[in-house]
């Protein structure tokens, strides 16, 4: 070991142990880091993440958990490839600049390096592949209304992800969709005729208000066209009442249950029961999984 | 992903069934919206937007739910096919019992679908038949119904249910045949 020469000892040691996972990770960030946040992010935009919630999946689900393990298992394969082209490089380097030949610096490479100089660095990797598919995925769910949004976080990913690729901080913040839904109500309602129940709903955003206590009723096996100017909040009132938004007050009952108090087991009961197609009808929607 | 692996989403999702019964409730679907049985192993990308929009349809259907929300059916889609899809929407409502909360801009599926029409003028909503809304003051709404493109349709008539537009009788028949055996399959 005290034979060995500092050079070869530096390179092997800095690259199986920080820079070939470093290097790695860097890379993965921009590449597949960004790749989720614009393909989430595009969902997002095509409205095709409310329509997997429409349809009763759980957008985390199918969209966070593949690309998660996704990365944590091939990141410390492509960590392996980094640490073996980086000593490469570092052979090559130092015969032609030193001139050591190429079996001397392996023999000199093994008297420096142990087994676990290797481990240390691909441990490294799973975590790093969580903290980038996290970011990566988190950026892409706050993607909102239009192409120039994905754009920017994208970049804001790419360049925050490069600066907290060794902070697992943001990673605390990435529960994003979970929606509150607590007390289970599932009591018939008092007369069946009433399919849909809307008791003083008030939607604002920012500043404007859009519905101001509206109160509206659909009756079993009728078909309720709703009509408004643009900007009158038709779509938004659709949304409201099949849960994808919040009201600012009101309350909205679906075949008796209440849309914002239902539990989570009631309102995939209820998801079952209804079905929305949305203007850019996703039949696209589930497309885009299949393509990764 | 193919049409019928679309309209078997839902299924895969929440119930556990078998492959070929999937297969088959995928196809029975995709002939209630009136699509050509073909459909089944085509891509979205190879479909029209009339067709693409029948292939929603007929997932949302997938798991024969009670009430279907619809935002804009009809936009982007020339006169006949809009015609043809309010005409289905029509016919599921009949045979199927379905509650249908649509928002649409489309004068043509209010006159021939709509039982009620719900009105958001103001931050308010009005909610009344065609003919209610057609009498009312309130200025949005007399230019909404009585404007150039309200006055050709009123007053409100609703054509029998009959097959529809000539040509399409043979897309239909699938359609009107697989109608009665829906809610059982």
């Amino acid at each position: 070991m005290t034979t060995v020469p500092s050079h070869t000892a530096l390179l092997g040691v800095a690259i199986l142990r920080e820079l070939g996972v470093l290097l790695a990770a860097i890379i993965i960030a921009g590449r597949s880091g960004s790749a989720f946040t614009a393909q989430i992010g595009t969902m997002q935009v095509n409205q095709e993440i409310d329509a997997l919630r429409t349809l009763g999946l759980d957008p985390v689900e199918v969209l966070v958990l593949p690309r998660l393990f996704g990365l944590i298992l091939t990141l410390p394969l492509l960590v392996f490839f980094a640490d073996a082209m980086g000593l490469i490089g570092g052979g090559l380097m130092t015969w032609a600049s030193l001139g050591i030949s190429i079996p001397r610096f392996l023999e000199q490479l093994r008297g420096a390096i142990t087994e676990w100089t290797l481990w240390v660095g691909v441990i490294k990797a799973p975590f790093f592949a969580a903290i980038i598919a996290m970011i990566g995925c988190y950026e892409g769910f706050n993607v909102t209304g239009s192409a120039d949004s994905v754009g920017r976080l994208t970049t804001s990913r790419s360049s925050k992800q490069s600066l907290s690729s060794s902070s697992p901080m943001r990673h605390s913040r990435s529960c994003f969709v979970s929606e509150d839904l607590t007390v289970a109500r599932y009591d018939d309602s008092d007369d069946d005729d009433i399919v849909i129940r809307v008791r003083g709903l008030v939607t604002r955003f920012g500043a404007q208000t859009v519905h101001d206590g509206l109160d509206l009723d659909v009756r079993r096996g009728e078909v309720l066209g709703v009509v408004g100017g643009s900007g009158t909040g038709k779509s938004v009132l659709l949304r409201t009442v099949i849960g994808l938004k919040r009201p600012e007050a009101g309350s909205i009952e679906v075949l008796g249950t209440d849309v914002q108090e239902a539990s989570e087991a009631a309102a995939r009961a209820l998801e079952q029961r209804w079905e929305s197609c949305s203007r850019r009808c996703a039949v696209q929607l589930v497309d885009r999984r299949a393509e990764h | 992903m193919t049409v019928a692996q679309n309209i078997e989403v839902p299924l895969r999702e929440h119930l556990r069934m078998p492959e070929p019964l999937m297969d088959e409730i995928a196809a029975c679907k995709i002939a209630i919206v009136g699509l050509p049985e073909a459909t089944a192993d085509k891509f979205p990308a190879q479909l029209s937007g009339g067709m693409r929009k029948r292939a929603g349809l007929a997932r949302s259907l997938a798991l024969d739910p009670e009430i279907l929300f619809l935002d804009e059916p009809t936009a982007g889609l020339d006169p006949i096919a809009a015609a043809d899809f309010d005409q289905l929407i029509r016919d599921l409502k009949a045979s199927l019992g379905l509650t249908v909360f649509l928002v649409t801009h489309d004068l043509d599926t209010l006159f021939a679908i709509c039982d009620r029409v719900a009105v958001l003028v103001d931050t308010q909503i009005r909610i009344g038949t065609l003919a209610e809304h057609l009498e009312d003051d309130h200025p949005w709404i007399r230019a909404y119904f009585h404007g150039p493109r309200g006055r050709r349709r009123s007053p409100p008539r609703r054509p029998p249910l009959s097959p529809p537009l000539g040509g399409r009788g043979t897309r239909w028949k699938h359609g009107h045949i697989m109608l009665p055996s829906a809610p059982s399959c």
